[in-house]
């Protein structure tokens, strides 16, 4: 169990460490057409769509990794003092909860992806490309969520018991 | 069933599970899929999602990474410790200085990077020690530190600003210069409590013992530090105000600035690059996955007439709209005690902007007095977040008490600064006007 819950945080880890690199991507990108625009008055048509497809992935797939550092926005009054069982039972209900939505996600945005894929679905804008890779995101950053708070409610016994 | 009583039920099981100490934005984000499949179905989810999928896709909000990677490249390359040794030099000698200085280089930080935690922690780092060596009073050297960190979600560019005027539906652009006035008022009245403090008794701040002066042509020398900070700030700031950037696209040029800067004074390293992307994922993906729960619950919100109801309300009250006025803001310095800002803009701007409007205030006007009360909220204890940052490099021998006790005076300025821009709206909104004007 515990084995596996390492796993999926290192797979997490990994995830985190390759999508933050995108941020110097979208970065250039703008600055790419900045540059272009208004120095030589000649706008891409790819350019900032292309960066705002990217923005989606880099701060979708960052979320399941901030989980496991506890880098989100939470309230912790009571997990911060509480000591003992109490903390175990709030580690744990705080994991699920995360676990309930990341299901929530997976359950209705793959259906919207995957039809985004069939149909091959596109942005109807001046450059129009395919939009299922960035929607496809979604479920999947929410399926990363699933299995690591799986790996923290492990993470959370095992602290318990240790 | 019947949809007020869904929403008491969503906000009863918002502050239940709240406490668990779950992520904010799964605990909004679930609550809100639940409440939309019981009340309208589960095909109506699929608005839901789509509303994700924009979000995803916001150039607005893409401005965010941007920003906060710019404060990380500033901060990793050490340009802040350039600055501070500017600073020593001019202000070493005024009565206070090494404090106001303090103050000085937070409001420039602010300019730079809109992020309150980097300018408290490198202040901790380097001017902390340096104050308590000279004997400073050691309240007066953290409530200096504190006060100023948090001048960082006024004077723009900051991330709060960028959430706040998306979330409100005005310019960014209107924002960030609504922030600059009242931003430089907060550091000139944190400047000049120091120095009357420190005038009137000189034991909490003393001088250096032997005069030292620095010849002036040393001190002029020193000023090379700020150029290419100061250049980035006014590329940034100067590009929105004559409306030739987005900022986003602002922001994309501030991140080349920063990185000029990082290769000028010799600093670029792959790891701080490294580090910086670190640190830009981290928040962007905590700002930004709260931002899609938040989204989703305050939909439901809206959707179930719950912020007509509130606005119906608060017109029934047939209160004096200050008192109205008055109440939100106490809402807001009191979230503030335990809940981060960004989940309070989210939570509170969409049901508070359209009282602001009915009531005939300007939304920009009060996007600046909540970033006030925000900055109230970063400094007071218990869960003030500057008090947390500071912890972390408080030298042996100081308690957080006497962080407590420093920021008392710089809270009290606050409340007189928030009760000026009240009284007198004009301070705020003249420079946008001037803005907008100049943009027709």
């Amino acid at each position: 169990m515990l084995r596996a819950a390492q796993a999926i945080t290192t797979f997490n880890r990994w995830t985190f460490e390759t999508t933050k690199w995108l941020v110097y991507v979208i970065a250039a990108l703008m600055l790419f057409e900045v540059i272009s625009r208004y120095s030589f008055h000649n706008p891409t048509s790819w350019g900032p769509e292309l960066a705002t497809l990217l923005f989606g992935p880099f701060f979708l797939l960052g979320g399941p990794y901030l989980l496991h550092i506890g880098g989100h926005v939470a309230v912790d009054i009571l997990s911060a003092t509480a000591r003992g069982r109490l903390r175990t039972i709030l580690a744990v209900a705080a994991a699920l909860l995360a676990l309930i939505f990341g299901v929530i996600l997976v359950r209705f945005s793959l259906p919207l992806a995957w039809q985004a894929f069939e149909y091959g679905e596109t942005s109807y804008s001046a450059w129009n490309p395919v939009v299922w890779p960035a929607k496809m995101v979604l479920p999947l950053a929410g399926l990363l969520l699933i299995l690591q708070s799986l790996a923290e409610v492990v993470f959370a016994i095992k602290v318990r018991t240790a | 069933m019947e949809s007020s009583f869904v929403l008491v039920g969503m906000f009863a099981s918002l502050i239940v599970l709240m406490l668990s100490g779950a992520g904010l934005a799964f605990v909004l984000g679930g609550i809100a899929f639940l409440a939309t499949a019981t009340l309208w179905g589960p095909s109506a989810l699929i608005v839901t999602v789509l509303n994700t999928f924009e979000t995803m896709t916001s150039e607005a909000l893409m401005a965010i990474p941007l920003y906060v990677l710019m404060a990380a490249i500033l901060q990793k390359s050490r340009i802040i410790d350039d600055l501070y040794t500017a600073m020593e030099t001019w202000f070493g000698g005024v009565s206070g200085g090494l404090a106001i200085g303090t103050v000085v280089i937070c409001t420039i930080m602010a300019a730079m990077t809109g992020v309150v935690g980097a300018a408290v922690a490198a202040m901790g780092i380097l001017a902390l020690p340096s104050m308590l060596s000279r004997g400073y009073h050691p309240p007066l050297a953290l409530g200096a530190i504190c006060a100023g960190g948090t001048l960082g979600i006024l004077i723009p560019p900051s991330v709060v600003t960028i959430v706040y005027a998306i979330t409100a539906q005005i310019s960014i652009g209107q924002m960030f210069i609504a922030g600059i006035i009242p931003g430089l008022i907060l550091a000139v009245g944190y400047c000049s409590y120091i120095w009357l403090r420190v005038t009137l008794n000189p034991k909490l701040a003393p001088k250096p013992r032997e005069e030292t002066t620095i010849p002036l042509s040393q001190k002029i020398a020193s000023l090379r530090h700020l150029a290419l900070p100061a250049f980035v700030i006014l590329s940034v700031l100067g590009s929105i105000y004559a409306g030739i950037a987005t900022p986003t696209e602002a922001a994309a040029v501030a991140v080349l600035g920063a990185l000029l800067s990082a290769i000028f004074s010799g600093r670029l390293q792959l790891s701080s690059l490294n580090a910086a992307a670190t640190d830009t994922l981290r928040v962007t993906a905590m700002i930004l996955w709260i931002t899609l729960g938040a989204k989703a619950f305050i939909s439901v919100f809206v959707a179930t007439g719950g912020a007509d109801s509130v606005l119906s309300f608060v017109e029934s009250l047939n209160a004096s709209r200050y008192v109205v006025l008055l109440a939100m803001l106490l809402v807001l310095i009191f979230l503030g005690l335990f809940l981060d800002e960004i989940g309070i803009i989210l939570l509170c701007v969409p049901v508070f902007v359209p009282i602001i409007k009915t009531l005939g205030f300007d939304p920009l006007w009060f996007g600046v007095l909540f970033m006030v009360t925000a900055q109230m909220a970063y400094i007071t204890p218990p869960f003030g977040y500057t008090l947390f940052y500071l912890k972390g490099v408080l030298p042996n021998g100081i308690g957080i008490g006497q962080v407590y006790r420093g920021v008392i005076p710089f809270f009290l300025i606050q409340v007189v600064v928030l009760i000026l821009f009240v009284a007198f709206p004009e301070i705020v909104t003249w420079l946008p006007e001037q803005a907008a004007s100049r943009l027709k």
